[in-house]
């Protein structure tokens, strides 16, 4: 499998170094400088594909958190994984790193989980500067943060079963019957305090009463002898107003029954009713009079009123007379003609006569018979010239036109005068309506002040009615319904002295408000016991409803079958969902107990920290680290390489230790004696024999600062180890990281052309990238 | 940048992906779990909350307390 590594600045401009490449191969040997990140990348890629490197190095994760931005991750082998880690989300411990939340992660471009990463890939980093201690104590940091996974895994169903505990708990306490039963024994109890505080308080309350009527009584008989008469006065003296009062509104009703008498009555209101609706006929037919005056004088073309009539009319004889002698002289124009024509014939007949012979005289004027001829020869001619029958025709035409307008005039006229008397009748008809509405008006007048008066008599009467009413009462509430003998007795009853009675009342008093408030507390206690017990019976009744059948808690009945619910058996049930309750609660915390537990084992181990106290649980933990580490320990390569072949007895933890058998005497070394580079060199050797790969994951072993390790033997002992180990299918791939072994690109400038090849490259490569890599010999 | 969040497909196991780490870690618990103290019960519930039914944990935790408690 290839990787390739890419790193991009934070937003404040920090990176930190990252190998390009490392390529495809079964063991790729890596020499380069340091701080070019060689073991930086083999972390991000450990971290990347579900591993904790940084579990026991809380510095080193928060100074990689804060020393980059987004890192970029490919391994390629067909198949792609890409990694985007994104230092702005991750958290300040790195055991609590949420993989979730490192970044993104896709298979062939695809999000991915981190179940599916972890199929295909797993990273092993061994350490080669590691001292035992410290690769022991890293095994254990590495525990831990696969435990807190657990815990983390463990941390819903655990909450789930507490909260369901919780829930049948809750409901258990309610269904057992010492609830109920308590609540009924508070309410007995309650209700018989109430008793004892009615029976404590009847009587007092009683006595007081006496000594109250008793006080009232001495009241009453001090205020009917002091005020009786004064009061009884009043009485006689409201009586007599009253009396006066009374007569007042007697008078008052006769007034008023006279004034109604005269007051218009229901014929008044028919005469009234009757003229409005003559005003209203006179109304209309003044309108219909109105209209006819209007058609007639549109008619007429004449204006609708009597003076322009008048004028038409006079206009209209004139014009009469004027046709008429018009018409008749047309009518004695023949006669006219008839006659000159007869005086012509005679005027020329009469040959013998002197044309300037008088013949006639006219106001004593003579008149010639020629100038005669001349004249009624001309006027003939007039007369014959003239169509008199046309002008007959049109002045007979005109004259029936006059006539014609005549008439309508006069009918104009007529509709005139109609309309004006009619509207006198409307005038009339209202005059009669204002005239009957006066007379109401007066009549209403004097019957109002005849009821006002009377109201005015009522309200005295009533008011002194009071007034008398309660000056009786006053009198009767002085003896307050007793006769004064009867007063006397009910002092007397008390058996106290008149000036005891009111230091005697207040006593009692007071005592009757203590017993009082008590028994309205012992009151309101009652009724909260009663509905306290009401519920408590209740909710007795729905739990053990709801635990018998309802399916939730189907596994509860499944556990304990079903119950009588008697004291004992609640008592059971509950002691036994309580401690299972317990045991869920405990778990959660022994779980992350065993990963603290581990932690500081580790850090004991591994930096020499001191060891936190001690409890059950770390007891057991460093009791199973000693073990595992003590099992790692009889390998047969360690053995050999540390213990001289001889079995380990045990592994002490609290003092990092070890111990076995030599020659029958029990030997204890503490593992910083095992610094050697055989025995670390053993010890590695053995870890590399315990890598093992699932069938079908990528498992790439990476031995990290193996500078110790490959010189002389022990770089062929790795070697071979490594392709064992890989033919048997134990592991996919090995990356040797170490330190350059010399200065390649100072070495290949000093041979020059005759550099070999391979110096050539690996000193560009180092002078590019700062290192190289290669395919280990097998 | 949004992490993204992908669930695995159902019917896979929370185990599947870290067998080899799960038996290490399932190795280490059991050796907590024979030592002498509370760990044995806690290992006991924590592999069966995480691998069962809650309600089948509860019923066999309850049932052990209750028959514990049969006189």
């Amino acid at each position: 499998m290839r990787f390739e590594f890419a790193s991009a600045p934070s937003p404040d401009g920090r990176s930190l170094p990252v190998l390009p490449e490392i390529p495809n191969g079964p063991i790729v040997w890596i020499e380069g400088r340091n701080g070019i990140g060689k073991s930086l990348s083999v972390r991000l890629l450990d971290l990347a594909s579900g591993g904790a490197p940084y579990a026991s190095d809380p510095e080193a994760w928060r100074s990689l958190r804060s020393g980059t931005g987004v890192i970029t991750i490919r391994a390629s082998n067909g198949e792609e994984i890409a990694f985007r880690l994104d230092p702005e989300g991750w958290v300040d411990e790195p055991t609590r790193q949420a993989w979730d939340r490192l970044g993104s992660a896709t298979i062939g471009g695809e999000p991915a989980t981190r179940n599916q990463i972890r199929e295909r890939l797993r990273v092993v980093r061994i350490a080669g500067e590691e001292g035992l201690a410290r690769a022991i104590g890293s095994q254990f940091a590495d525990l831990a943060t696969e435990v807190d996974k657990l815990a983390d895994r463990l941390g819903p169903g655990a909450e789930a079963a507490d909260t369901s505990l919780d829930a049948l708990l809750r409901l258990l306490e309610h269904a057992a019957s010492d609830r109920a039963e308590s609540a009924a024994a508070d309410l007995a109890d309650a209700e018989r305090a109430l008793e004892g505080a009615v029976v404590a308080l009847d009587p007092a309350s009683h006595r007081l009463s006496v000594v109250d009527r008793a006080i009232h009584a001495a009241d009453s008989l001090e205020a009917l002898t002091s005020r009786g008469p004064e009061l009884t006065a009043q009485i006689e003296a409201a009586t007599q107003e009253l009396h006066e009062a009374h007569r007042r509104r007697e008078e008052a009703v006769a007034e008023l029954a006279a004034t109604a008498a005269s007051r218009p009555g229901s014929g008044v209101t028919k005469e009234l009713e009757r003229i409005e609706k003559l005003v209203a006929r006179r109304e209309k037919a003044a309108d219909r009079a109105a209209l006819e005056v209007t058609q007639l004088a549109g008619a007429a073309r004449v204006e609708p009123s009597d003076q322009h009539v008048e004028e038409a009319r006079a206009q209209i004889v004139r014009d009469l007379e004027i046709e008429t002698a018009r018409r008749g002289e047309l009518a004695r124009v023949d006669a006219v003609r008839a006659f000159l024509t007869r005086l012509l014939r005679l005027l020329e007949e009469a040959e013998d006569l002197d044309a300037r012979a008088i013949v006639l005289e006219v106001s004593g004027q003579p008149i010639t018979r020629e100038v005669l001829q001349d004249a009624a020869q001309a006027r003939r001619s007039v007369l014959d010239q003239t169509d008199i029958a046309q002008e007959v025709d049109a002045t007979d035409e005109r004259l029936r036109e006059l006539v014609e307008q005549r008439e309508a005039l006069e009918a104009v006229a007529t509709a005139l005068t109609k309309l004006a008397h009619t509207r006198d009748m409307v005038r009339g008809a209202l005059a009669q309506l204002d005239l009957l509405e006066s007379g109401l008006a007066g009549a209403k007048g004097r019957f109002r002040v005849a009821r006002e008066q009377l109201d005015a008599a009522v309200q005295d009467a009533e008011r002194l009615t009071l007034k008398k009413q309660e000056a009786e009462r006053a009198l009767a509430a002085l003896a307050e319904g007793f006769t004064e003998q009867e007063l006397r007795d009910l002092i007397a009853a008390v058996e106290t002295p008149i000036a005891e009675l009111v230091s005697a009342r207040d006593n009692l008093r007071q005592q009757v408000s203590d017993l009082g408030r008590a028994r309205d507390d012992a009151l309101r206690v009652v009724d909260a016991c009663r509905l306290a017990a009401a519920e408590a019976q209740e909710e007795q009744d729905q739990s053990r409803e709801t635990l018998a059948s309802e399916p939730e808690w189907a596994w509860f009945r499944s556990a304990v079958g079903v119950g009588d619910w008697s004291a004992g058996w609640t008592d059971r049930v509950r002691s036994a969902v309580t401690q299972a309750r317990e045991a869920v609660n405990a778990t959660s915390r022994n779980v992350k107990g065993i990963a603290d537990a581990l932690r500081d084992v580790s850090a004991h181990v591994s930096d020499a920290r001191a060891l936190l106290g001690e409890t059950p649980i770390s007891q057991a933990v460093i009791a199973a680290c000693e073990e595992r580490v003590r099992i790692e320990f009889m390998s047969e390569a360690i053995r050999t390489a540390l213990f001289h072949g001889a079995a380990v007895e045990s592994v002490d933890l609290r003092n990092p230790s070890v111990s076995w058998k030599e020659d029958g005497l029990r030997v204890t070394r503490p593992f910083s004696a095992f610094s050697s580079g055989e025995q670390a060199f053993a010890y590695i050797r053995a870890r590399i024999e315990q890598v093992r790969k699932r069938a079908d994951e990528h498992l790439l072993l990476v031995l990290d600062e193996f500078s110790a390790f490959i010189a002389g033997d022990r770089r062929r002992l790795l070697n071979r180890l490594l392709n064992e180990r890989i033919q048997a299918g134990a592991i996919s791939q090995v990356v040797l990281i170490v330190p350059l072994s010399q200065d390649y690109v100072a070495a290949a400038a000093q041979a020059g052309d005759d550099a070999s090849p391979v110096l050539a490259r690996r000193a560009a490569d180092v002078d590019r990238v700062g290192y190289f890599a290669e395919q280990a010999p097998s | 940048m949004v992490p993204q969040r992908v669930r695995d497909p159902p019917g896979s196991s929370v185990n599947s992906a870290n067998n080899s780490q799960t038996s290490d870690v399932d190795a280490f618990l059991e050796a907590v779990r024979v030592a002498p103290g509370p760990a044995q019960r806690s290992v006991d519930i924590a592999r069966q909350l995480v691998s069962e039914p809650t309600e089948a944990v509860l019923a066999a935790l309850v049932k052990y307390e209750f028959e514990l408690r049969d006189d």
